[in-house]
């Protein structure tokens, strides 16, 4: 877990991932969220400034957790976070690659909003 | 589960719209050692590898649904040889698989599919068994095995001989050239869900057709059938006429991501 202050390009870059992870395009984003395409392009490009809704939305949208949205969380659960113990039995058989990206996927996903 | 879910006995299931109806979120990752996992926190999630065909992909879904209902604790099913979900070897595993079959194969689905094609699981051809299979969502050897071991209604020697036929051979001969995706048969009694295909694959469907939507262009029509090219992801409908239809819901080669995006039309704008 990170302590300090979330800086802005972790959270244009955690918008960028997430909305990729989620398999949307920025015109699908746009469309979904009722917003014009280009104002999603400037949000990930650090040029526009995110409301606190927006990014209840957009947390919502992607299917991540506002805290690790936001860089208060980290973008990679520890294997013995107690909260994937279970998991973690199994996971040290996976590929190095897939075991990133499932530790990646599990971290993105904790506190998620239901 | 089926209950739940308002899907009928004699219906076939999708696991993934199950999922979603139950408030299971379904996720698809490019993992290629990953089949499948079922997270619990901070709510139900389903992880599938989405490099697997859709038979599979199915089953593995169903499978964690079961770990779900059974309310395991959570886990990972790895990738192995052929047909490994049905070689359980923990108590949770084999519950989690019986739960797979039942929710995809129960018997009355099986049967209704065969009476609905006329056709009597004892002397079925390997494309009435590849049709049925291809309408419940699982694959052919799937679908024989269970017939088999497990519903009793065909014999050791008729499953021998049906095995002995590989899907896509059993239809080659209907297709103008080869396909390097999948191969969905669709016949007259393909009734009550979608056809799923993702970008790539082919449906040989009965007869002539009517179509609208953009996900599939026409490839090739014979006599007997018409063949549909799944070109890009979203929903359309086929007509057959004399009262057959079916939508067909297309998803991207290899999707990744949340399920519920899977058939969402790519916008002209689209940047990744």
């Amino acid at each position: 877990m990170s302590s300090s202050p979330p800086e802005p390009s972790v959270i244009v870059d955690r918008l960028r991932t997430a909305r990729e992870h989620a398999g949307l395009s920025q015109g699908q984003v746009a469309k979904l969220l009722d917003m014009h395409r280009p104002t999603i392009s400037e949000i990930e490009a650090g040029r526009r400034r995110l409301t606190a809704e927006e990014l209840v939305r957009f947390s919502d949208l992607y299917g991540v957790g506002l805290d690790w949205l936001t860089g208060k969380a980290s973008d990679r659960i520890d294997l013995a976070d107690i909260r994937v113990a279970m998991v973690a039995r199994d996971l040290n058989k996976l590929k190095e690659k897939d075991l990133e990206r499932v530790l990646n996927f599990i971290a993105s996903v904790q506190g998620e909003r239901k | 589960m089926r209950y739940r879910a308002g899907v009928a006995l004699t219906d076939p299931a999708s696991p993934i719209d199950i999922a979603e109806r139950i408030g299971v979120s379904v996720w698809f990752l490019r993992t290629p050692s990953m089949e499948g996992m079922f997270l619990q926190t901070p709510h139900p999630q389903i992880l599938l590898s989405a490099l697997r065909p859709l038979g599979r992909i199915n089953f593995t879904c169903a499978h964690e649904l079961g770990h779900h209902w059974f309310k395991h604790v959570a886990h990972v099913d790895l990738n192995a040889d052929e047909e490994p979900l049905l070689l359980a070897n923990t108590e949770d595993e084999f519950q989690a698989n019986a739960f797979a079959t039942s929710l995809l194969m129960p018997k009355t689905a099986v049967q209704h599919g065969f009476v609905k094609r006329t056709a009597n699981p004892a002397n079925a051809s390997p494309r009435q068994f590849l049709a049925i299979a291809h309408w419940l969502g699982v694959g052919y050897t799937t679908l024989v095995h269970y017939a088999n071991i497990n519903l009793s209604l065909i014999s050791d020697a008729q499953a021998s001989a049906l095995l002995r036929h590989k899907p896509k051979k059993i239809v080659e001969h209907e297709l103008d050239t080869p396909s390097t995706g999948a191969v969905v048969v669709v016949d007259r009694a393909w009734r009550t869900r979608a056809i799923d295909m993702q970008v790539g694959d082919v449906a040989i469907v009965d007869g002539q057709l009517e179509f609208s939507g953009e996900c599939v262009h026409l490839r090739h029509k014979t006599a007997k059938h018409t063949l549909v090219q799944a070109i890009r992801p979203g929903t359309g409908h086929l007509d057959g006429g004399a009262g057959w239809s079916a939508y067909v819901r297309v998803r991207p080669f290899q999707f990744e991501g949340r399920s519920i995006f899977r058939h969402l039309e790519e916008e002209a704008d689209a940047d990744s």
